[in-house]
């Protein structure tokens, strides 16, 4: 990734070695499995028990001018980022647009999505646009305006998942290179933009932000985690966790989540020894057969970000086929289907722990966090042309906002936590499938094997990044 | 650089996945077992 390392600092004077982190990891989540198969007999999260807030509040956050006004945001974001990317500094820390794309939105928009629910869908920009273009043509047609196509069933989340396939290639497969200079990600972001107003234009613009738009689907998914979430013109609460167990496994969906835990394995692969040796070799491999040595580097980083999201799928499909042979009758595309939100809460446990350094020290170019929080130095100036809108252009990184071992700690925390709301889910949704609890318990064996095999490899990539 | 003079390196990338290993040792052991047990009756 562009910038910094993520896990740049050194930690020292854990009371235990690093590994025998990964074994306790394991442990609670055999323990928690345990406490499952007693303590919740029934199933509990299939039912969101969705209760709305007062009535004014949801009518406030739902009302049209603060619809209008979000939209209006993310489209200025959109608009700032492209502008600074085609006019400011070429210098990648001093512009405004690789931290916010790569660092604020990608990562940032991710805990917010959780604690508060879908924001990404009011902000977004693209759905903005197009339901205002959308509005002017109603307008200037004066009357309905035909109707959009029926968005393919069988195109389900395929379409996000190449788009969030691009996005990680830019991001860990092209940079430092190409992928994290400015100019390249304003032509990206012009690129996609110019592909989602067609799309939106043939399916429509909410059937391409469900299912298509690559972002909408990503943010989506960790929003159903939240206990927040807005149904017509009420906000409500529901059970935390409870909004995934609504997600429909639709074609596609698999590869999503799977792109979504592989791209960050890859990201902590590449910082790791076994990648910096196997690398070069690849690198040679490429170039043998005529291909540039620049070339040959990003087609050996493209082999290794398949790879890892090869290998997450394949381990979900064989805990999966492993759980099929239990009995109860059910294929195991059904299965892997059925079982697919349960892989949300480790990409969130993923992201998390593997970008909460970057999220706190490059974040604080937009968000600064001294003894409080302030408007950062890329907002003061955004083009790094010396600029300062706000007075705060001299700001630093403040390295003091998270120590090291604090850093470890949160790090294994968001780990096994995220695991254990994994397995949560599995448990509940078996108890929903499975006629009997026994073949239930059973078929849960073999998911409690991929939480572990999951567990271990994300604490094996965090200690990647000291080692 | 012989693998061996790596081998401290490997065996704690290793540990990390020992409790998985042994976790999918010990379920493929129960599966075994229970095989043969619904085949006796």
């Amino acid at each position: 990734m562009l910038l910094i390392a993520h896990g740049l600092v050194v930690r020292s004077d854990l009371p235990i070695p690093e590994w025998l982190f990964g074994w306790a990891a394991a442990v609670v989540l055999v323990v928690s499995f345990v406490a499952l198969a007693v303590l919740w007999p029934d199933p509990r999260l299939q039912d969101e028990g969705w209760r709305p807030l007062p009535e004014g509040l949801g009518r406030v956050l739902t009302s049209r001018p603060v619809e209008v006004a979000c939209g209006a945001v993310g489209v200025f974001l959109l608009g700032l980022t492209v502008y600074s990317g085609l006019n400011g500094t070429r210098n990648t820390q001093e512009n405004f647009a690789p931290t916010f794309v790569y660092v604020v939105f990608w990562v940032g928009l991710v805990p917010v999505s959780v604690l508060f629910g879908d924001v990404f869908r009011a902000f977004n920009p693209w759905r903005a646009i197009g339901r205002a273009l959308a509005w002017v043509a109603r307008t200037a047609a004066r009357g309905p305006i035909p109707a959009p196509l029926a968005y393919p069933r069988r195109l389900g989340r395929w379409p996000a998942t190449l788009g969030i396939l691009a996005f990680a290639t830019m991001e860990l497969v092209m940079s430092p290179g190409p992928g994290s200079k400015p100019e390249t990600l304003a032509t990206a972001s012009l690129i996609y933009s110019g592909l989602t107003f067609v799309a939106m234009a043939l399916y429509g613009v909410e059937a391409w932000a469900e299912r298509g738009e690559a972002f909408s689907v990503y943010f989506n998914l960790f929003s159903r985690i939240s206990p927040l979430e807005r149904r017509g013109r009420r906000i409500g609460l529901r059970k935390p966790l409870s909004g995934l167990t609504g997600l429909e496994g639709l074609p596609g969906t698999v590869p999503f989540v799977a792109v979504m835990i592989g791209s960050v394995t890859f990201d902590g692969l590449a910082a790791a020894p076994i990648w910096t040796n196997v690398a070069p070799h690849l690198a040679d491999f490429f170039r043998n057969r005529g291909v540039s040595i620049e070339h040959a580097l990003q087609a050996a980083f493209m082999v290794g970000l398949v790879a890892c999201v090869l290998l997450i799928y394949g381990f979900y499909r064989l805990g999966v086929a492993a759980a099929r042979t239990v009995g109860g009758g059910f294929s195991s595309e059904r299965l892997a289907g059925t079982f697919v939100h349960t892989l949300v809460p480790i990409a969130l446990a993923y992201v998390s722990a593997h970008y909460l350094t970057f999220l706190l020290f490059q974040g604080q170019g937009i968000v600064f966090l001294g003894p409080l929080p302030n408007i950062g130095a890329l907002l003061s100036d955004p083009l790094g042309n010396g600029s300062d809108v706000f007075g705060t252009a001299g700001h630093t990184i403040n390295f003091g906002v998270i120590t090291a071992n604090e850093t470890w700690y949160a790090q294994v925390g968001f780990v096994v936590a995220g695991h254990v709301a994994a397995l949560t889910l599995a448990h509940d949704r078996a108890l929903a499938l499975y006629d009997e609890a026994r073949l239930a318990v059973r078929s849960q064996y073999w998911m409690l094997a991929v939480m572990i095999g999951f567990t271990s490899l994300a604490l094996w990539l965090l200690s990647q990044a000291n080692s | 650089m012989p693998p061996l003079a790596h081998a401290g390196h490997w065996l704690i990338g290793l540990s990390y996945f020992a409790p998985v290993i042994g976790f999918l040792v010990w379920l493929g052991y129960v599966q075994i077992r229970d095989r043969g047990k619904e085949d006796d009756e």
